[in-house]
């Protein structure tokens, strides 16, 4: 069973979409990346990130990922904040302290294609 | 590359950038529209030919699959043809029934029409054949079958102008719609935060009357706002509401309230984070310009809103 069905799938996804997007726009470190003028559109757009990031079915390869973000430049400590947010939504939502290692593992997999190394 | 509009036999080359809705009406065809943002669906037509996505942005799932699109949000990569009109979505006919002045630039239009819609949704008033504006219903229905919209007049505003200075009672214009999903749903006690920019009072007003309707009894907080302290309306209707439904409070903010009673001068962004600074587990309206939506958006989200229970409608202004 993956991580994302042991966490309760798409409706885990639903859960920590709000308190997940809220935290990254209230983040100085990378708010510009996501505060446009169409929140609807950034909202599905990071629940596509959580069902990736949660292991669930998404039809990116590492192609997809280094494409998708490499006109942000993005560095080490965007992606650290990003990654930060990722835990502290999680703590918050008391998902265990296994599982939450297990979707950084999934983040940190796919880090040198978003960072474009 | 250009890509072609194919159109009753023409070929129309877009210029860079152009939108098939400003090639064809270039090019001299008739094709109704509106807001050329994508609202009112007046500029739909039909094709068979591959469509960005963009183009379908907001339609229903059965007239995507018909073909059916927006030429005005359409800017399509390859050469594309054109069946034709979409079914064009019916108008009906309504009476004018008054035109009265609500404040110096906003101006309540009675229409009397046989017409289905839910209260807080938006109809389109047409001018002639080809030309209209989406317009919020701030009444509920009820067997009168009154529309009532207000309509805030702009000095070179084509359809403000022609409201306010040609309609008289009695007059016929075509309406068509309903459209929108800025409307009251959900339960009845959780809390209501309903904010207004301008004329977003109308959509607002109507939700409004349709939640007391329903009898919902969690706290309503209605905040409506204007640059100018004159350019408010309603004071009076929605302090009296407040009277008889305790569990609703009216705000009325101003950036420059001209000494008017009632009327709080302040910047409406930092009274509402002043007077809800957490806004978890409320149901969120907003209606108004862009900017106020976006920011009042961004805001209401921030102090713990969810985004399914914020509702907005956004007043795009023609051609913006
Ligand atoms: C979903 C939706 C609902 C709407 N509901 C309402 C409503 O309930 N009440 C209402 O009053 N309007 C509403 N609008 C806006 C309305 O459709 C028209 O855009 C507006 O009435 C202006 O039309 P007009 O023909 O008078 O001006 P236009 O001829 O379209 O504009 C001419 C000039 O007027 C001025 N102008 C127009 N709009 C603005 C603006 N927003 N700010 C500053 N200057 C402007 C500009 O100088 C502009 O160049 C709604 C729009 C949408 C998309
Ligand atoms: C943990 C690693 C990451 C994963 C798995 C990931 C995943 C994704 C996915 C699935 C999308 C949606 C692509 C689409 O459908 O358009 C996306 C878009 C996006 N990502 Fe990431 N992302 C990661 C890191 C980051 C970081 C560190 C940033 C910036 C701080 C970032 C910023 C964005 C932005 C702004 C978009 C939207 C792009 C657009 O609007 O087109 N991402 N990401
Ligand atoms: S939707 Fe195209 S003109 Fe309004």
């Amino acid at each position: 069973m993956s991580v994302y069905e042991k966490i309760g799938g798409s409706a885990a996804v639903d859960a920590a979409v709000d308190i997940f997007y809220r935290k990254v726009l209230a983040d100085d470190r990378i708010s510009e990346f996501f505060d446009t003028v169409d929140m609807e559109a950034q909202h599905a757009k990071q629940k596509a990130f959580l069902t990736m990031a949660f292991g669930g079915p998404n039809s990116y390869s590492g192609k997809d990922m280094r494409e998708a973000h490499k006109h942000m430049n993005l560095t080490e400590e965007h992606f650290n904040a990003v990654a930060e947010n990722l835990v502290g939504t999680l703590t918050e939502l008391e998902v265990p302290q296994e599982y939450i290692d297990e979707i950084v593992g999934i983040a940190l997999s796919v880090k040198d294609d978003v960072l474009n190394k | 590359m250009t890509a072609i509009v194919h159109y009753q036999s023409t070929a129309v080359p877009l210029d860079h950038g152009e939108t098939v809705l400003d090639a064809l009406l270039r090019s001299g065809f008739d094709i109704p529209h509106g807001c050329k943002a994508g609202a009112c669906h007046a500029c739909m037509l039909q094709s068979e030919s591959e469509l960005p996505a963009t183009a379908q942005a907001g339609l229903k799932e059965n007239q995507k699959s018909l073909g059916y699109f927006l030429a005005c949000q359409c800017k399509p990569a390859e050469a594309i043809t054109i069946a034709g009109a979409a079914e064009a979505t019916k108008r009906s006919s309504a009476e004018v029934i008054s035109i009265q002045s609500l404040s110096k630039s906003v101006v309540r239009l009675q229409l009397k029409a046989d017409f289905k819609y839910i209260a807080g949704q938006y109809i389109n008033l047409w001018k002639d054949p080809l030309t209209c504006r989406s317009y919020s219903l701030a009444s509920i229905p009820t067997e009168d079958n009154i529309l009532e919209l207000h309509i805030k007049i702009f000095e070179h505003g084509v359809f403000g102008q022609w409201i306010e200075n040609d309609l008289r009672p009695g007059d016929k214009v075509d309406i068509s719609g309903p459209m929108g999903e800025c409307f009251y749903s959900g339960d009845k006690s959780s809390p209501l935060l309903m904010l207004a920019m301008g004329t977003g009072l109308a959509p607002i007003y109507g939700i409004l009357q349709d939640a007391l309707v329903k009898g919902h009894v969690g706290k309503i907080n209605i905040v409506a706002a204007a640059r100018d302290a004159n350019d408010l309306y309603y004071l009076d209707l929605l302090s009296n509401m407040a009277k008889f439904n305790p569990q609703l409070n009216t705000h009325f903010v101003a950036q420059c309230s001209d000494g008017r009673e009632n009327v709080t001068e302040a910047d409406v962004y930092s009274y509402v984070k002043a007077e809800f600074s957490s806004t978890k587990g409320y149901r969120v309206y907003l209606c108004g310009g862009e900017n106020f939506v976006k920011k009042m958006k961004r805001q209401a989200f921030l102090a713990g809103a969810n985004m399914p229970d914020i509702y907005a409608d956004v007043f795009l202004a023609f051609g913006e």
